[in-house]
């Protein structure tokens, strides 16, 4: 079974309610239809209703709430805010006014399961709603992404499957961000995808081959990651080669060696890594990457990007539901 | 109608000193987000959704936490407000 195959799966057993904050796009709407169809999800579209009638779009089985009309829900939602923030409602009104507000507010009071957005509101905006609405959950310093890379002829990490985090949020992380990173990542993924985390905190040295305070931090995220997860499968700092390529591990690594090139999720340490990493395995390997998938937050949400087409909105959908 | 700089400046140590739980005192210009006040995108969110109502405005937070320091954001805050 390939990994979309999987996450389906995984979506139909539990077939949540998605709260999609874009539903004034065609093609989320569409996505949403298609992954309704396939039984993964109940949808409710957030948006201006009488566009989304516009695309001629059979929305039977579909919740479609009109953001324009909503101004008594919008009050009822800031007071709820107001009662548990430290924000006067009339503050949040407008925040909550807006398709994105108002679908993390879905979701905080449990009118829906997770969040899908991103595609027409800009990454800030939809990060911004979800810690404000949401908050982070326990023990998060930094919300951050993942996404799982299939390339083909690669036959290592998880049956050919790798996942890298952080690729699109968190800039420099430290070391304690970046140990949080990790223990996200790896509970998330192990959650969705079932698989016993092999976590590689990568760097440009091998167990002390170099000196530098960009390796000493990802040494203390390793530390950090130990003490608090004493019994994840981790290991680091590491070079990518001696994180992945078993020969290449056996070669390197004197003495304690866990992961033996076995990773099958790699920790960059900063946002220019991560997302090279992505965007070069995509360009020169042919890779597929599904996600982003988000973790650190208190409820399920999923940022898309404006290119994603109707298949690779259906893959996130999945992983989302899939996490529920 | 444009609003005084010193009126801006009051409002967003009134609002900064709420949101960090600090007396409104302890907050001088000279105060980085980062270094001193250790800003998160939630803080900067409150403070920001805060200023937006009171002034009117749509500020984007990120406008305000790239600011170095307090006093930078009255400048920038300023700027937005009156131009």
């Amino acid at each position: 079974m390939g990994f979309i195959e999987m996450v389906r799966a995984r979506a139909c057993e539990k077939c949540p309610t998605i709260a999609f904050a874009d539903a004034n796009a065609e093609t989320v709407v569409m996505a949403a239809k298609k992954a309704m169809d396939l039984g993964m999800i109940k949808p409710i579209l957030i948006g201006a209703q009488e566009k989304i009638e516009g695309f001629g779009i059979d929305l039977t089985g579909m919740k479609v709430i009109d953001i324009g009309s909503q101004g008594k829900k919008v009050r009822e939602f800031a007071k709820k805010y107001e009662a548990r923030g430290d924000l006067p409602a009339e503050v949040v009104e407008p925040i909550i006014a807006e398709p994105v507000g108002f679908s993390c507010m879905m979701v905080a009071e449990g009118e829906a399961d997770g969040i899908l957005g991103g595609f027409l509101y800009p990454t800030e905006e939809v990060i911004n709603a979800a810690n404000l609405f949401l908050g982070l959950s326990e023990d998060t310093l930094t919300p951050s992404s993942y996404v799982v890379v299939d390339t083909p002829g690669w036959n290592g990490g998880e049956n050919g499957l790798t996942v890298f985090a952080d690729c699109t949020m968190v800039p420099q992380p430290n070391s304690e961000e970046l140990a949080c990173i990790a223990i996200n990542t790896a509970e998330s993924v192990q959650e969705l995808m079932g698989w016993e985390p092999r976590v590689a905190m990568l760097s440009f040295s091998t167990k002390g081959s170099a000196n530098h305070p960009d390796v000493k931090k990802v040494r203390r995220a390793v530390e950090i990651v130990k003490e608090k997860r004493p019994n994840l499968c981790i290991d680091g700092e590491l070079q990518v080669d001696a994180a992945i390529v078993p020969r290449v591990s056996l070669k390197k690594i004197q003495g304690e060696n866990p992961l033996k090139g076995t990773a099958n999720i790699l920790i960059f340490p900063d946002l220019d890594c991560g997302n090279m990493a992505n965007k070069l395995c995509q360009i020169y390997a042919h890779a597929n990457i599904y996600g982003a998938m988000i973790c650190g937050f208190a409820k399920p949400i999923a940022e898309v990007s404006r290119s994603f087409g109707v298949d690779d909105l259906v893959g996130i959908i999945g992983m989302l539901a899939g996490r529920i | 109608m444009a609003i005084e700089r010193k009126e801006i400046e009051q409002v967003l140590y009134e609002v900064v000193g709420k949101v960090f739980s600090r007396d409104v005192s302890t907050i001088t210009p000279e105060l980085k987000w980062k270094e001193d006040l250790n800003v998160k995108s939630v803080h900067g969110m409150k403070v920001c959704a805060t200023l937006n109502y009171k002034f009117g405005i749509k500020l984007p937070v990120s406008k305000l936490i790239d600011c170095e320091t307090i006093g930078d954001a009255v400048s920038m805050l300023d700027e937005f407000i009156n131009n």
